[in-house]
């Protein structure tokens, strides 16, 4: 892996961005990225909190800027697998909605990836992880 | 006890010992009707399509646990190798 370890947690951050707040889901997630990427697990750690600290008080359109920045420093023979690691922790509360799907979409653009790739990706997640739940509620009105 | 079976092999139901035993039955029922044996009840949060809701504190534990799952199973690993490498 040719890119920087600061780089991947920056953008599973911005993930995280989107609910809130890191979680023991989250933080289990992050630990599982580490470890396929063979990076170190406390440094990767440290990496996360700092990045999550930086993205908690941005505005959507800031959160956006400031991925669209990180994706841009992946390294082109890793965005595949930035990618899957960014699915990976965007879907890890279990369940794919609408709005999980417009942000995955952004980021494989931002990483440049094809449109017709990340969607395939996302269906192979989808067949691979049976628990995982296909919501079509919108985001907010699921109470 | 020797119970006398029909020569189907079933229970012979007019024998005092059959007749006993199904005292015994309704007895058990009627006490098991009385202690109120209650009906497991979840206390999950639903959303309106009846799945859990994933945002309480049940919901997010549970997530936990599948987030830990995954990663025993090495799932993500496992899926960059067959893709990528």
């Amino acid at each position: 892996m040719k890119t920087a370890p600061n780089t991947i947690a920056s953008l599973l951050a911005a993930c995280i961005w989107a609910d809130g707040e890191y979680e023991e889901v989250e933080r289990t997630t992050a630990e599982e990225v580490a470890e396929a990427f063979g990076l170190d697990d406390k440094d990767f750690h440290k990496y996360m909190t700092a990045a999550m600290v930086e993205v908690q008080n941005l505005s959507p359109e800031a959160a956006t800027t400031y991925a669209v920045k990180h994706a841009e420093k992946v390294d082109p023979e890793d965005t595949g697998e930035v990618y899957q690691a960014i699915m990976q922790m965007m879907l890890c509360d279990g369940v794919l909605t609408a709005g999980e799907v417009h942000n995955l979409l952004a980021m494989a653009e931002a990483l440049d990836i094809d449109r017709n790739s990340a969607v395939l990706m996302l269906c192979d997640m989808v067949k691979t992880e049976p628990e995982l739940e296909v919501s079509f509620e919108s985001d907010d009105e699921e109470e | 006890m020797a119970v006398k079976t029909t020569a189907a092999g079933k229970m012979d139901k007019r024998t005092k010992e059959y007749k006993e035993l199904k005292a015994r039955l309704v007895k058990a029922r009627a006490a098991k009707a009385k202690s109120g044996a209650k009906k497991t009840q979840t206390t999950l949060k639903k959303t309106k399509s009846g799945k859990v809701d994933k945002r309480t504190k049940e919901g997010k534990a549970i997530c936990a646990r599948m987030a830990k799952a995954r990663k025993s199973k090495n799932s993500l690993l496992n899926r960059i190798k067959r893709l990528f490498r």
